[in-house]
């Protein structure tokens, strides 16, 4: 009996033994064939995709140096504020690959180009199946820049930051571009029209000293915008006071008594893509805006604010707030502080200038009232 | 005599089970490697493939995307899918809860709060260009100690560690929603794209990392699997057969919390895997430990392969996130378990 016992337990953990040599044995190969392959990933040099013979050295939005072959011809761009300039530059016929964003912004200049991903999240295979010789995307991590570097310059394709969001960047970044691209002279006459036009504005408000006090809102509801971004920097190009500028959250949610005590003169708004989903450019009648400014001047409270009383609250499309377009929306908020200090300023015609260096059908409301 | 023969039938057609599975997530590998955003005909992959294992030429760009994209993103997602899948069923195995997992823990949203942290306002431990990684595996480590101290003066039992976890869950979370309150829109698109996780960013440096830390929890957890099939049965059963049950929940988290932070560190927080494939396994193999927890990694590695797979190719060249196509790959499963409701597989 109890020889049986033992025969039987002994036979048990020679089974357990051998299953458990089995199970090891069978993890070691698989360890050690993806050891291998990770091995000949990792060990291998990988050639350059290009080669160039000319090189330009510029230092781009990251600082960084980066040596450009000459002349340009396949380019990948991510972001579509590079994607204007690129239109302007007269140089949309060098790009190979676009970003979704690039392609509905500057439509119908890149309707035929296949789609790689955006800045923030790049298709690394799409580009890298398009051997380019630059890609253009924006500076740090929302552009992917670290990621792009590491993975495409062993390549030989070269990574060129160009923060053309940033509104004083806006003219360097033309001439860079104008550099690399040898477009130099249609760079000038690019970035001479936005300099141009914020040096005027300039002028004009500088002397003031009583600044129209301005409640600026994003498409979130009681979302304003403090001290560095975008929305801030046009309200204060514009020669306004953004009211929110002091808050420690650069787009503080704020409360509705906040507004109501600040009694601002003027209130902007920035209408969002869920009023208007093809921007102001797909307008052909102002009723989505006028929705919207109407739901704004009907909250409860707004209609004992000075700027609903004075019929100083102003809507513009989204479309208006970003790249190049920033110049324009700087135009209408001037004009909507200082209607006398602007009265022969006409935003609309400056705005069909600017689309028409983009070589673009201008059209489209983008304005309420 | 009877009995014996009968269990080795049963032992062994489990381990001819995985047998097969393994050779599906094979041939799933296989399937993967062919496809991608760039058409390239499987011969022109093939031929790449092959051309650095054997003197074969191959043309430049298709060894650049097999071997630099295609084939570590692969591995990346066998190698993650395995580990979070063991993580998840360890930790189901010592808490006895079928929730649990590296979500409910807390260790995936403190590794989130990590991360946010480096992307928002740029902080962290250690600089340079893994600062977001380090950041995400100390913080998970630290969701780990914090849910560990909770609960040890409760005696580790799992109510107190589950309700700990919970509690580590949503303190984490609540501060990443801090975070992405004060980010600019640019960094909080970062911070979005990693809490939704994603193995677009992989590269060989990526893969390495997850690949030991998942080899070399499997032994350790694996041993421990005789002590899950005792906790199974109650903490006082447990005992009663020798099993130290607070050293065993003690390592076993340690372990898990290792595991997972790698993985998550590298990879952001995908979800479903963890709490889905030790499920799934389970239906196939039973409740014994001894198969489930290999069964949970191929489980694990399939779904994020077949999960990653076609989030990178079903609308290329735009990828959908990896942690959307999991869940819904994964959910038909669970509700199909939910559905069945068969006890025996869970004590």
């Amino acid at each position: 009996m109890f020889h049986m016992k033992q025969q039987r337990i002994k036979g048990e953990i020679r089974e357990k033994t051998k299953m458990k040599t089995n199970t090891v044995g069978l993890v070691a190969v698989l360890a050690v064939l993806l050891l291998l392959l990770g091995y000949l990933g990792y060990s291998r040099e990988t050639r350059t995709l290009v080669s160039p013979e000319n090189v330009l050295t510029v230092i781009d939005d990251s600082g960084k140096l980066v040596r450009l072959p000459q002349p340009v011809r396949k380019i990948v761009v991510l972001q579509s504020d590079a994607g204007e300039i690129l239109c302007a530059l007269g140089a949309e016929n060098l790009v190979i690959g676009v970003s979704p964003t690039t392609k509905q912004k500057m439509a119908p200049k890149f309707d035929n180009l296949p789609e790689v991903g955006s800045s923030s999240s790049p298709n690394y295979e799409a580009i890298v199946g398009l051997q380019p010789e630059v890609v253009i995307t924006y500076s740090g991590k929302v552009g992917s820049e670290e990621e792009l570097r590491k993975r495409l310059e062993p390549l030989g394709i070269k990574i060129l930051c160009v923060d053309a969001y940033k509104l004083e960047l806006i003219p360097r970044d033309i001439r860079l571009l104008g550099l690399v691209l040898r477009k130099e002279n249609e760079a000038e006459k690019y970035a001479g029209f936005f300099e141009n036009l914020l040096k005027l504005i300039e002028n004009r408000v500088s002397g003031l000293e009583n600044r129209v006090r301005v409640y600026v809102e994003g498409h979130k509801d009681y979302q304003t915008a403090s001290y560095g971004t975008m929305a801030h920097g046009i309200v204060t190009a514009a020669g306004g006071l953004n009211l929110a500028a002091g808050e420690p959250v650069s787009y503080p949610i704020v409360s509705p008594e906040w507004v109501l005590q600040k009694d601002p003169d003027v209130i902007l708004k920035n209408a969002g893509k869920s009023a208007l989903p093809g921007g102001g450019r797909a307008l052909t009648n102002p009723e989505p805006l006028r929705k919207v400014w109407e739901t704004l001047v009907s909250r409860p409270g707004w209609g004992e604010l000075k700027a609903v009383k004075e019929n100083r609250v102003y809507v513009i499309a989204w479309d208006l707030w970003g790249g190049g377009s920033q110049i324009v929306t700087i135009c209408y908020a001037a004009k909507f502080f200082y209607p006398q200090l602007f009265g022969d300023l006409d935003p609309s015609s400056i705005h069909r200038e600017l689309v028409n260096f983009w070589g673009l059908e201008s059209g489209g409301i983008y304005t309420y009232p | 005599m009877g009995i014996e023969k009968v269990y080795l039938r049963y032992t062994r057609s489990k381990l001819l089970l995985i047998l097969i599975l393994s050779l599906l997530l094979f041939f799933l590998s296989l399937l993967a490697l062919s496809v991608g955003a760039v058409n390239l005909s499987p011969g022109r992959v093939w031929r790449a493939f092959f051309s650095r294992i054997f003197p074969l030429s191959s043309d430049h760009l298709s060894e650049v995307i097999v071997w630099e994209l295609r084939l570590p993103r692969i591995l990346l997602a066998l190698s993650a899918g395995a580990g979070l899948a063991l993580a998840g069923a360890v930790c189901q195995g010592l808490l006895r809860n079928p929730l649990a997992s590296p979500y409910t823990l807390g260790v995936s949203s403190a590794a989130g709060f990590g991360a946010s942290l480096g992307l928002v306002l740029g902080l962290g431990v250690y600089g340079g260009e893994y600062l977001v990684v380090i950041n995400a595996f100390l913080f998970a480590l630290l969701s780990t100690f914090l849910v560990w101290g909770l609960s040890i003066k409760k005696g580790m039992s799992s109510e107190s560690i589950i309700l700990a976890g919970i509690a580590v869950m949503y303190l984490f979370s609540s501060l990443t929603s801090i975070l992405q309150y004060m980010a600019e829109p640019r960094a909080l698109q970062g911070v979005v794209f990693w809490l939704m996780g994603g193995l677009y960013h992989a590269t060989w440096k990526r893969f390495f990392p997850v690949f030991f830390i998942t080899l070399f929890c499997f032994p350790p957890l694996l041993r421990y699997s005789w002590d899950l099939n005792a906790l199974a049965m109650g903490d006082e059963t447990a005992k009663g057969l020798g099993v130290n049950v607070g050293r065993v929940r003690g390592v076993g988290l340690v372990l898990f919390s290792l595991l997972t932070a790698g993985i998550v560190s590298f990879t952001g927080t995908i979800g479903f895997i963890g709490l889905v494939s030790p499920h799934l396994a389970r239906m196939l193999v039973g409740g014994d430990h001894r198969f489930v927890l290999p069964c949970s990694c191929l489980m694990g590695a399939l779904l994020l392969l077949a999960s990653d797979t076609l989030a990178r190719s079903l609308i290329a060249p735009t990828e959908i996130p990896v942690g959307a196509v999991t869940s819904l790959l994964g959910i038909p499963f669970f509700l199909h378990l939910l559905m069945k409701k068969r006890r025996e597989f869970w004590p």
